[in-house]
């Protein structure tokens, strides 16, 4: 379990908290320069657009535990959203489905995520997130269920259109696919919604007396202060 | 191939058959400890709880095959229930469902698990159970077919009140999720199975008339009695130490 066990909590409430890019794979020496640069939340990794093993993700989080911070991970497809707690099982504190427009899709998310009563997650896999909390399942499943963090991409204008359905009890977080979403824009030049901001000003709008927080895949540390002032709490960089 | 080809019909017939598990990273010496401290029929691999990789899948089987011990391998969610003849392709012998409730679950897994025309499993991987057997196509089928072992695991009470839609001819086994079925039953307090037992009863009760057979994740040797006087003729252990 990475000493961030808090994170949940932490984005909850607001907190300014940056995530930083470390490709699995990497090595623990390689791990500690990149976290050294920063204070970082947690540490972001991919299966989206980046080849993926099961086997190597066991291994990033296992380093990474070792280290203390808490994976994020971004599933390959929004139809795997009923993977989300196999998943869960092979180490990652924070999981995000990308691609997300459809209400049924945050449903199923928060089902398989949750363990019950709030979801149906399975129990369990040895290389969880907390495991050395031990086989108290019930003890397990509440520490997980107020700590493992969810986020939902969001890079459509139909999925900025109708963020209030998607923004259901149970997801912590919405992140930003602001490439996918210019090519939407792009389809769409007569949207109201003109620029990347008139996007995120809606979203912050529509959701700002909800409980969920916005992310940005920002990449860059010199762009964390206009994100910020438009109300995105949680970054996601590049390594420096 | 296993030497134990008559896995199936032990199975089918009732004979007591005891299964172990064992990671996909054991080496051979490690499996082979393993299965030196009983007379087990088969040894377990899981894809729901814990990492997987088919080409780790291939290698372990193989690895098994020279032991001469079928490969157990459970998928790792019910909607891949239509992936089983291409997993199957990977060299196990018997493949289970986790969380299945629908009977639609049901037919998808049966329909890719068995050769036509049974099913319509599709023809053929060369890292498959019985490999060596050769390429005669209907000859192969009709082997697997006779000897590839399904597994449906039960795990909750909507699935225990349906138990017989769950069974139609070609599933040889259900097995038990303890865990996730005590949850259930902690969200229906007022449901009439108050107990584990009290559900493994109703199921032999409503099942004892078919071909499929019951298995239990007892882990624990000591427990072996316990669930054969149930009616238990299938168990899942842990290692021995």
């Amino acid at each position: 379990m990475g000493n961030d066990a808090n994170l949940k909590e932490r984005i909850r409430r607001g907190d300014i908290v940056i995530g930083v890019g470390i490709p699995i794979g990497s090595t623990k020496s390689q791990f500690e320069d990149i976290l050294g640069k920063d204070d970082y939340g947690f540490a972001t990794c991919d299966s989206q657009h980046s080849p993926f093993s099961e086997h190597m993700l066991v291994d990033h989080c296992n380093i990474a535990d070792e280290v203390g911070i808490p994976i994020h991970f971004r599933i390959k497809h929004t139809q795997l959203a009923f993977l989300v707690g196999n998943i869960a099982d092979l180490g990652p504190a924070f999981i995000e489905i990308p691609l997300v427009e459809e209400q049924s899709t945050v449903r199923e998310a928060l089902d398989w995520f949750y363990f019950p009563p709030e979801g149906r997650r399975s129990w369990v896999g040895g290389y969880r997130w907390g495991a050395e909390l031990g086989h108290d399942r019930p003890g397990y499943a509440k520490w997980w269920n107020n700590n493992g963090v969810i986020c939902l991409q969001v890079e459509s204008l139909r999925a900025i259109e109708n963020i209030r359905t998607l923004a259901m009890p149970g997801v912590d977080l919405f992140s930003w696919g602001p490439a996918d979403l210019e090519f939407d824009r792009e389809m769409h030049p007569h949207h109201p919604f003109k620029t990347d901001d008139d996007c995120i000003k809606h979203v912050m709008d529509q959701v700002n007396d909800l409980d969920v927080r916005m992310s940005y895949r920002s990449g860059d540390p010199d762009l964390r202060n206009k994100y910020i002032d438009l109300g995105v709490t949680v970054l996601m960089e590049r390594a420096q | 191939m296993g030497n134990e080809t008559p896995l199936k019909e032990r199975i089918r017939r009732g004979d007591i058959v005891i299964g172990v598990s064992a990671s996909m990273d054991a080496t051979k010496s490690q499996l082979e400890d393993i299965l030196g401290k009983d007379d087990y029929g088969f040894v377990m691999t899981d894809s729901q709880h814990s990492p997987f990789s088919e080409h780790k899948m291939v290698d372990f089987c193989n690895m098994a095959d020279e032991i001469g011990i079928p490969v157990h391998l459970r998928i790792d969610h019910p909607r891949h229930a239509y992936l089983l003849g291409n997993l199957a392709d990977l060299g196990p012998a018997m493949l289970e469902i986790p969380l299945v409730e629908d009977p639609a679950t049901v037919r998808e897994a049966i329909e890719f698990f068995y050769f036509p025309p049974e099913g319509r499993r599709s023809f053929v991987g060369g890292n498959r159970w019985g490999a060596e057997l050769g390429n005669d196509m209907n000859m192969y089928a009709e082997w697997w077919n006779n000897n590839g072992i399904l597994c449906i695991q039960i795990e909750s009470l909507r699935a225990i009140e349906n138990i017989r839609a769950l069974s139609p001819p070609g599933v040889d086994m259900f097995s038990w999720g303890p865990s996730d079925l005590e949850w259930d039953r902690k969200m229906h307090p007022h449901h009439p199975f108050k107990t584990d037992d009290d559900c493994i009863k109703h199921v032999m009760d409503q099942v004892n008339d078919l071909d499929v057979r019951m298995s239990y994740r007892s882990y624990d040797p000591k427990l072996r009695n316990k669930y054969l006087d149930m009616g238990v003729t299938v168990l899942f252990e842990q290692p021995q130490t």
